[in-house]
C-alpha cells in the first residue's frame, strides 16, 4: 500500500472506540470499534437496520455519538464543533450518501465544485476542476443539468465526482451504487476504488453488494448495531 | 485566500439567496410584502407628522378656485381631517399609524423564521458539502438583504396608493394624507438604504439557533409550553388590576401601564385559548373538525403568537361599539367628530385583523411541508387535496374566529358595562345591540383573515401532496 499525501504512515486515518448510539427508543449502534489504516479499503455490510449507516454517520462526524470516542486524521472529534465538522467535509474527508446531497439550486458542475468554492478557491479555477471530475465520473454531460431533472443514478455520479474533487484522504460512502444497475454501478465503484488506490485514500464503503463487499481489502458484518463478524479479503 | 473566498463563495451564494422554488418565491414575496406595508406606513406616519399647517404645502385647489389655510371660510388645511391637523390629536393618529405596522412587521417575520422545504434541503445539503454556520448566516443575511430591499422599494408605489385612497379621494374636510412632499422621498430613500443591513441582520439573527443538519432531519422539534407560558398571563392580570386600582394616584401613566399589561395579557394568552381550542375541536366527532383540532394542538405556540393580536382586535371593535353607544348619548356636533375617527379605527382594524390572521399562513404552510410526507400518503391513499385544503381551513377559522370574538366580549365588558353601563342608566338596550355589533364584525374580520389565508396555503397542499414526497426522508 502507498501513502500518497498522508504526513505519518502508521497514523491510523479513522479510529472508533467503543461507539454507542440510541435515537429515541432503538439503540442502533452498541459497542462499535473500528479502525482503518490509510490506503485501506473497507466494506461494512448487514441486514437492513443493523446500523451501518449510523456508523457511517458517526465516523463522518454528522451524528455525535451518545457514548464512544472518535478519532480522524490522528484527532478527538469529541469536542470538535459543527464549523470544524463542517470543514473537515470539505477537505480530508468526503462523503457519498443515498440521495439527497445535492444542492437542488446549482447545476452538477456547480455542486461539484462546491468544496472547492466553499474553502476559497477561485469560481473559475474550480469550475475547470469540476468538469474535469464530472468527465471522468462518466457525467460531463450532466454538468448545465439541475438535480431535479437528473435520475438517481445520474445524480449519484455527480455526488461521486464532488468526493473526488477535494482528494480526500478518507472517502465515506453509504450504499453508492444503491440507485444504479449493476453495470453502473460496478463502473462508479471500479472508479472509487481505483481513485483510493492511486491517491492512498482510505475507503469505507457499506454496502448490500457482496460483489462489492469481494473487492475490499476487509469486511465488516454489523449484526444488531455488533461487529458480527470480521474478514480480511484477497 | 480571503479575497479568493468572496469571489468563489460570494457567487454561489448570491444564486442560491435568489428563490427559485414556487414555494420559495411566495416566502420572499411574504417577507417584501411585510416590509412594504410596514414602510408604508411608516411613511403615512411621516407625513402625518411633518404636515405645516397654513403653509404653501396645504395649497389646494378645487372648482371653486385656490386657497391655503390662511383664507378665511374656505376649506382649511388642503382639506386634512382635523385628527391630522390640529396638533393635539396628530400624534394620536400618527401613534395609531405606527401601530397598525405591526401585523405587517409580524407577518415578514414570521415568514423570515419559517422556511420552506425545498430551503431546508437546500440548507441540508450545503452543509454536507462543508458549509459552515457562518456560510450559512451569510446566506440568510444575503436573502433577508433582497426582501428587505424590494419591500423598501415598493413601500413608496405602496405609500402613493395609500395617500390616493386617504387623499384624493376623501372629501374635503376628511382628508387624511397630505400631499407627498420631499420628507417623504427623503424618508423612503433612507429606508431603501437602511434596508440593505437591516433585512440582513434580522435575516442572519434569525438563521442564529436553527441547527440545520447535513442529514437534512431538521424537523422542527415540538415545542411545548412552559411554566413561563404558564405564568405570564397569570403576572400580566395581576398588574392590570395592580394598575388600575393605583391608576388614580398614577394619573396617564397609570393607564398606560394598565394598557401594556393588557397587551401583554393578550399576547400570553394566546396559546392558552389554542390549546383549549384545539382540545374542543380534537374532540368532535366530525373528520374535518377534529383532524384540524388535533393539528392545532400539535403546535400551539404559532399560532397562539396570531391570538394576541386577534384578541387585541376583538377588544377594540368591543370597545368602538361600546364607545358610540357612549357616543350616541351626546350632542349631535360631537357625535358627527366622534363617529367618523371611529369609522376610521374601525376599518383599521379590519385591515389589521385580515393581516394578522394571514401570518398564519405563515405557520400552517410549515406544518403542511413538515408532514409532506403524510399529507402525501393521505392523498396517496383517498383524499383529494381539497380535503386536505378543507382541514386546514377549519384550522383557521378555529384559529383565529373565537379569540377575535372573545376579545370583542372582553372589551365590551370593560368598556361597555364597567364605564359606561355604571354612569348611564337606560342604555342597556343599546349596549346588547352593540355587543352583537362586536361580536358580529369581530368574526367576520376573522373569517375573511382566515378564509384568504387558508387559500394561501393551497400551493404548499398541492406540492406536498405530490408522490415524490413518498420517498423523502
Ligand atoms: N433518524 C432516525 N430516527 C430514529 N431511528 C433511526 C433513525 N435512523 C436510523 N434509525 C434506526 O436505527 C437503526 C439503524 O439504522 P441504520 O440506518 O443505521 O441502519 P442501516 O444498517 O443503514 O439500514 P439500511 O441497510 O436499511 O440502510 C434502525 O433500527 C433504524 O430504525
Ligand atoms: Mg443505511
Amino acid at each position: 500500500m502507498s501513502q500518497v499525501g498522508v504526513s505519518d504512515p502508521a497514523e491510523p486515518v479513522l479510529v472508533l472506540e467503543n461507539i454507542q448510539h440510541a435515537y429515541r427508543r432503538t439503540i442502533a449502534v452498541r459497542g462499535v470499534s473500528l479502525t482503518v489504516q490509510p490506503g485501506e479499503i473497507l466494506a461494512v455490510t448487514g441486514p437492513s437496520g443493523c446500523g451501518k449507516s449510523t456508523v457511517l454517520h458517526v465516523a463522518a462526524g454528522l451524528i455525535r455519538p451518545q457514548s464512544g470516542t472518535v478519532r480522524l486524521f490522528g484527532q478527538s472529534l469529541t469536542g470538535a464543533g459543527d464549523d470544524e465538522r463542517a470543514r473537515l467535509r470539505r477537505g480530508k474527508l468526503s462523503l457519498v450518501l443515498q440521495f439527497g446531497q445535492l444542492v437542488p439550486e446549482l447545476t452538477g458542475v456547480d455542486n461539484v465544485a462546491l468544496p472547492l468554492l466553499l474553502d476559497g478557491h477561485g469560481p473559475t479555477q474550480a469550475r475547470r476542476l469540476a468538469l474535469g471530475w464530472l468527465e471522468r465520473c462518466g457525467a460531463q454531460e450532466l454538468a448545465d443539468v439541475e438535480p431535479a431533472e437528473m435520475s438517481g443514478g445520474q445524480a449519484q455520479r455527480v455526488a461521486v465526482a464532488r468526493s473526488l474533487i477535494t482528494s480526500p484522504q478518507l472517502m465515506l460512502a453509504d450504499e453508492p451504487t444503491g440507485s444504479l444497475d449493476s453495470i453502473g454501478g460496478r463502473e462508479l465503484l471500479d472508479l472509487m476504488i481505483g481513485e483510493a488506490r492511486r491517491s492512498g485514500a482510505a475507503l469505507i464503503v457499506v454496502t448490500h453488494d457482496n460483489s462489492v463487499a469481494a473487492r475490499a481489502d476487509r469486511e465488516i458484518r454489523l449484526f444488531d448495531g455488533e461487529i458480527a463478524s470480521e474478514a480480511v479479503l484477497v | 485566500m480571503s479575497a479568493g473566498r468572496r469571489a468563489g463563495a460570494s457567487s454561489i451564494f448570491w444564486r442560491l439567496s435568489r428563490p427559485r422554488s414556487a414555494a420559495d418565491r411566495q416566502r420572499a414575496r411574504r417577507m417584501a410584502f411585510g416590509v412594504a406595508g410596514s414602510g408604508a406606513l411608516l411613511l403615512a406616519a411621516l407625513a402625518i407628522l411633518t404636515v405645516r399647517v397654513g403653509t404653501a404645502s396645504s395649497y389646494t385647489c378645487d372648482e371653486s378656485g385656490c386657497y391655503t389655510s390662511f383664507g378665511r371660510s374656505g376649506p382649511q388645511d388642503g382639506g386634512l381631517a382635523p385628527y391630522v391637523v390640529e396638533s393635539g390629536l396628530r400624534g394620536g393618529t400618527a401613534v395609531g399609524a405606527v401601530l397598525l405596522v405591526a401585523p405587517f412587521v409580524l407577518l415578514a417575520l414570521q415568514a423570515l423564521r419559517t422556511g420552506t422545504a425545498a430551503r431546508e434541503r437546500r440548507l441540508a445539503a450545503l452543509s454536507l458539502a462543508g458549509a459552515t454556520r457562518r456560510d450559512l448566516r451569510r446566506l440568510a443575511f444575503l436573502e433577508g438583504t433582497r426582501a428587505a430591499v424590494i419591500g423598501a422599494l415598493a413601500a413608496g408605489p405602496l405609500y402613493l396608493l395609500l395617500w390616493l385612497v386617504l387623499g384624493p379621494a376623501l372629501p374635503i374636510g376628511s382628508k387624511m394624507l397630505p400631499q407627498p412632499g420631499w420628507p417623504i422621498l427623503i424618508g423612503w430613500l433612507v429606508m431603501v438604504a437602511a434596508a440593505v443591513p437591516l433585512g440582513g441582520l434580522v435575516a442572519a439573527q434569525a438563521a442564529r439557533p436553527a441547527a440545520v443538519s447535513p442529514l437534512g432531519l431538521t424537523r422542527r422539534r415540538q415545542r411545548p409550553l412552559t411554566l413561563a407560558h404558564a405564568v405570564a398571563p397569570v403576572i400580566s392580570a395581576a398588574l392590570i388590576a395592580f394598575f388600575l386600582r393605583w391608576s388614580s394616584g398614577m394619573g396617564q401613566l397609570g393607564v398606560g401601564l394598565a394598557a401594556a399589561s393588557t397587551v401583554a395579557l393578550a399576547i400570553s394568552v394566546g396559546p392558552w385559548v389554542i390549546l383549549f381550542t384545539g382540545w374542543c375541536a380534537a374532540r368532535r366527532r366530525g373528520l374535518v373538525t377534529s383532524m384540524a383540532g388535533r393539528r392545532l394542538l400539535a403546535d400551539v405556540r404559532t399560532p397562539g403568537r396570531v391570538v394576541g393580536v386577534m384578541l387585541a382586535v376583538g377588544i377594540s371593535y368591543g370597545v368602538i361599539a361600546a364607545l358610540v353607544v357612549d357616543v350616541t348619548q351626546g350632542d349631535a356636533y360631537d357625535q358627527m367628530f366622534y363617529l367618523a375617527g371611529m369609522a376610521g379605527a374601525a376599518i383599521a382594524i379590519a385591515v389589521a385583523a385580515v393581516v394578522a390572521t394571514f401570518s398564519l399562513v405563515v405557520g400552517a404552510t410549515e406544518q403542511v411541508l413538515d408532514n409532506a410526507r403524510s399529507t402525501a400518503i393521505l392523498v396517496a391513499l383517498a383524499a383529494s387535496p381539497a380535503f386536505v385544503s378543507r382541514i386546514v381551513r377549519r384550522q383557521m377559522l378555529l384559529a383565529a374566529v373565537p379569540a377575535t370574538v372573545l376579545g370583542a366580549v372582553l372589551g365590551w365588558i370593560v368598556f361597555g358595562v364597567v364605564v359606561i353601563g355604571s354612569e348611564d342608566e337606560g342604555v342597556g338596550l343599546k349596549l346588547a345591540v352593540a355587543l352583537l355589533a362586536a361580536m358580529a364584525a369581530a368574526a367576520l374580520s376573522a373569517a375573511v383573515g382566515a378564509l384568504v389565508a387558508a387559500r394561501a396555503v393551497r400551493p404548499a397542499i398541492r406540492s406536498s401532496s405530490g408522490p415524490e414526497n413518498l420517498r423523502t426522508p
